[in-house]
């Protein structure tokens, strides 16, 4: 028996109200809880617009839009609830609530509008201070944090609310390395218990977290599928922020044989050794 | 004398926790340095003091020979063009054309001006120009940030987090400005927790740790260290792919460069192919 999927799109479009063309056009994809969707693309591909139309954002805020095609969440319900959903926005100072003086508060601001008990608010602060190790921060006042810090902030924030579905508008966004490792930590976490859609011009990123990967250029779905595919496959990714170590096997070997840094470098140095000793 | 000159700068926003604890450095006028740390290590309020948005609690600093100040700010403008970290803190105007002219209308140019219709043609603003900047993709606003401070035409630049949150096209058009500037003979500090990018497009790095300067060093004699990935380890940053490839292939040639590193294999290759 196959599993339904969670969330379902089918030949799915969506055209701003008054837009000369449409955000994205004909995207097809389908994804099970544990399982997690990487968008990739260009700036203006529509990949921002697709995470607000699998929020409900667009249908609740931009009626007047043309949409056709199916968008289906938790297949026999129509809607995965608001509540369930987390979203983290590309700006995370759009983030903050502005109500709240520290950044405890901040964490719980969200889970008691949702009437969440105190002591499960209590549980979820200290459980996502230690995972984002906020711990020097969390009686700081949020609007006197730096950006990175904002960031960790805004993760920490949705994350608290184990959301069915989360998504991510480029996560990674002026974080430092070990931010982004902490990230990585706390999706792979979560990963088990929700679905998870991650927008992102980091393909390493993508490539560690990833089981399926679409690939939007103006609003059209080039490629959907497993992400050693994406490079292995004859469509033209000149567009994306390749891995450095991609292009470098790619460009002294002819091809890509793997995804992974540490195959690829075993991969250059056989070729290098045998280089070498002829 | 030295284009920006930090002397023992300490800086608090509250009192009980210090952002910068003196911190000290000199840039000249041309170089082209990147400054990174961890989140939270004071690397924006450098920036904010550079330009006098702040003063400092102690020490003191030195820009073009004046110090930074809101009664200053008038010169310093002429000397440091600033992108910010969010764009959203910066733009305010209601198109992109009087974004970009906002600075240079302060200095009697409008849009006739040389350096606008050049900074346009760079960035590829001429379709977007009677557009609200709010209109625009998050990562074409950073690039507005950016134009906007290069249209300014002033001799040094400072762009916080340039590369955040843009895909490659955009990176494209900063890497050509960047370029442009060097051609220019203009300097440039770039804040960034994209490694590879400032390694790319500098020659000296600084690392802020805690408010610390923990590393001030010309980036070909860090590169060349020993323990050059340890020391960005212990300060929370991680060394960017290619050298560290670089320096796994083949020890002694560790570059931060890309294009170097694939050229650098090739020739490795023919000569050791024409050795007999």
């Amino acid at each position: 028996m196959t599993a339904h999927p969670n969330l379902l799109l089918e030949h799915f479009s969506y055209t701003y109200p008054f837009a000369d063309r449409p955000a994205f056009t004909d995207v097809s994809f389908e994804l099970l809880s544990g399982e997690t969707l990487g968008i990739v693309g260009p700036s203006t591909s529509g990949k921002t617009s697709l995470l607000y139309a699998i929020a409900g954002i667009l249908q609740k805020h931009f009626p007047a839009g043309i949409m056709s095609g199916n968008i289906l969440r938790e297949a026999a319900k129509p809607f995965i609830s608001p509540a369930e959903i987390g979203f983290v926005f590309q700006d995370q100072y759009m983030q903050l609530s502005g109500a709240t003086e520290t950044v405890e508060a901040e964490i719980a601001f969200s889970l008691e509008q949702l009437g969440t008990p105190p002591n499960i608010i209590r549980e979820r602060i200290v459980e996502q201070v230690s995972q984002f190790h906020l711990e020097h921060l969390a009686r700081r006042h949020p609007q006197t944090l730096s950006g990175g810090e904002t960031r960790m902030l805004a993760l920490a924030c949705e994350m608290a609310k184990h959301p069915r579905c989360l998504l991510l508008d480029q996560p990674t966004e002026s974080l430092h390395p070990e931010g982004i490792n902490l990230l990585i930590n706390a999706l792979n976490r979560i990963k088990q218990s929700a679905m998870l859609i991650v927008v992102e011009h980091r393909l390493e990123l993508i490539n560690a977290l990833c089981d399926k990967v679409l690939f939007l250029l103006n609003g059209n779905q080039q490629f959907y599928g497993h992400p050693s595919e994406l490079f292995s496959s004859d469509i033209d990714t000149h567009s994306l922020d390749i891995p450095s170590w991609i292009d470098a096997q790619r460009k002294l070997l002819g091809h890509v044989e793997t995804l992974s840094y540490r195959k690829s470098l075993r991969t250059l140095q056989q070729w290098h050794s045998s280089n070498l000793q002829t | 004398m030295a284009f920006v000159e930090f002397t023992n700068v300490g800086f608090s926003y509250s009192h009980n926790s210090p952002v910068l604890h003196s911190i000290s450095f000199s840039i000249e006028r041309t170089e082209h340095v990147m400054l990174a740390g961890t989140i939270g290590a004071g690397k924006s309020t450098a920036l904010k003091l550079a330009v006098g948005l702040f003063a400092p609690d102690k020490g003191s600093i030195r820009v073009d020979g004046i110090s930074p100040s809101i009664p200053s700010l008038y010169e310093i403008v002429k000397r440091i063009g600033v992108a910010l970290q969010n764009p959203s803190d910066q733009i305010f105007c209601s198109t992109v054309r009087e974004e970009m002219l906002y600075g240079l209308r302060n200095l009697g140019a409008n849009e006739t001006s040389d350096t606008f219709q050049r900074t346009v043609a760079l960035f590829g603003f001429s379709r977007l120009l009677d557009k609200h900047p709010y209109d625009l993709h998050p990562a074409q606003r950073r690039l507005l940030t950016i134009a906007s401070a290069i249209a300014m035409n002033t001799p040094f630049y400072i762009f916080d987090e340039p590369t955040s949150g843009i895909s490659k096209p955009e990176r494209e058009s900063i890497v050509g400005a960047l370029h442009q500037l060097r051609i220019a003979g203009k300097g440039y500090m770039l804040i960034t927790h994209d490694l590879a990018f400032g390694m790319e497009h500098c020659d000296r790095i600084l690392v802020f740790n805690k408010g610390i300067l923990a590393v001030d060093e010309s980036l070909p004699d860090f590169l060349q260290r020993e323990n050059a990935q340890g020391i960005l380890k212990k300060n929370g940053l991680q060394m960017p792919i290619v050298p560290r490839m670089s320096a796994q292939l083949a020890q002694n040639t560790i570059t931060a460069q890309y294009p170097d590193f694939i050229s650098q294999l090739r020739q490795q290759q023919t000569s050791s192919k024409q050795a007999p």
